[in-house]
């Protein structure tokens, strides 16, 4: 189960395995009855950003799928996603782990002998 | 006016518009609505509970507009259509601006390797501007039968 509170949208969503090949997710987004109309407005239209068919969480549920669609064929039920392999270069896109890379070489260089 | 010229009015709107969708010409589905609109994607049980909330929530032309442009754009996914089958419709109410409709339909989703399966059923429940023509959406409610969708909703319904 997740708690989410982002922004204006309240909800839980709740994950529900199905099997191997289904997971539900149910998403309750939450208001309140002291809520004016324009803060009812507001929930709704950042559902539209954080919600089942969001423009930001839409693609969750399917993300999830093409990797577990990759990995059935990799050799002994494992494989390892590659986001640029060992050095920390700056990148011009976010999907980087430059910096968390960077830090710990930075981390491991400063406290190792 | 004349309920005939109306009927048919109301009829054509609803046929050009599952078209448009199903013909990926969505760029031209924000035009099917008024500027002023409501559109909605939700479930029975969502609105016979009376809850606002949907999963798909317009409340603008031009929020219609960001739906296309995300889909365009931004949205990842695996590349699919639909196929709606729309029902007889119903006119329910005619006034001198403004008529309501309501309509059974289905969507077939085919996917980008052939897989076809049944995405959605539910009702439209149409507001519809008459003061011009073509007549547009003031609220296009989707109620869906069901309270689940397969991954992912992204094409408008």
């Amino acid at each position: 189960m997740i708690l989410q509170q982002i922004r204006n949208t309240i909800a839980v969503r709740v994950i529900r395995p199905r099997g191997l090949e289904k997971t539900e997710l149910e998403w309750i987004h939450l208001g309140f009855t002291d809520d004016d109309e324009s803060m009812t407005e507001r929930r709704l239209r950042q559902g539209n950003l954080v919600g089942a068919a969001g423009y930001i969480s839409m693609e969750d549920g399917c993300v999830g799928g093409f990797v577990q669609r990759a990995l059935r064929f990799n050799d002994d039920d494992s494989g390892v996603v590659m986001m640029g392999g060992y050095d920390a270069q700056s990148q011009p896109f976010r999907s980087s782990e430059a910096t968390i890379r960077g830090f710990w070489k930075k981390y491991r260089a400063l406290i190792s002998d | 006016m004349n309920d005939l010229a109306v009927r048919l009015g109301v009829h054509e709107l609803i046929a050009a518009y599952v078209d448009c969708i199903d013909e990926d010409r969505l760029e031209e589905w924000p035009d099917f609505f008024v500027e002023q609109c409501r559109y909605l994607i939700t479930s029975r049980a969502s609105h016979e509970a009376g809850l606002p909330h949907g999963v798909v929530y317009a409340a603008s032309r031009g929020m219609l507009v960001d739906r296309v442009t995300a889909l365009r754009r931004a949205n990842i996914f695996e590349p699919h259509r639909y196929r709606h089958i729309v029902g007889p419709i119903r006119v329910e109410g005619i006034d001198a601006t403004v008529a309501q409709a309501h309509s059974n339909f289905i969507a077939v989703r085919i996917m980008h390797d052939g897989e076809m399966s049944l995405f959605a059923a539910g009702r439209y429940l149409d507001r519809i501007d008459l003061t011009s023509k073509p007549y547009r959406f003031i609220e296009r409610l989707v109620v869906l039968d069901s309270q689940k969708i397969d991954t992912l909703l992204v094409i408008p319904l």
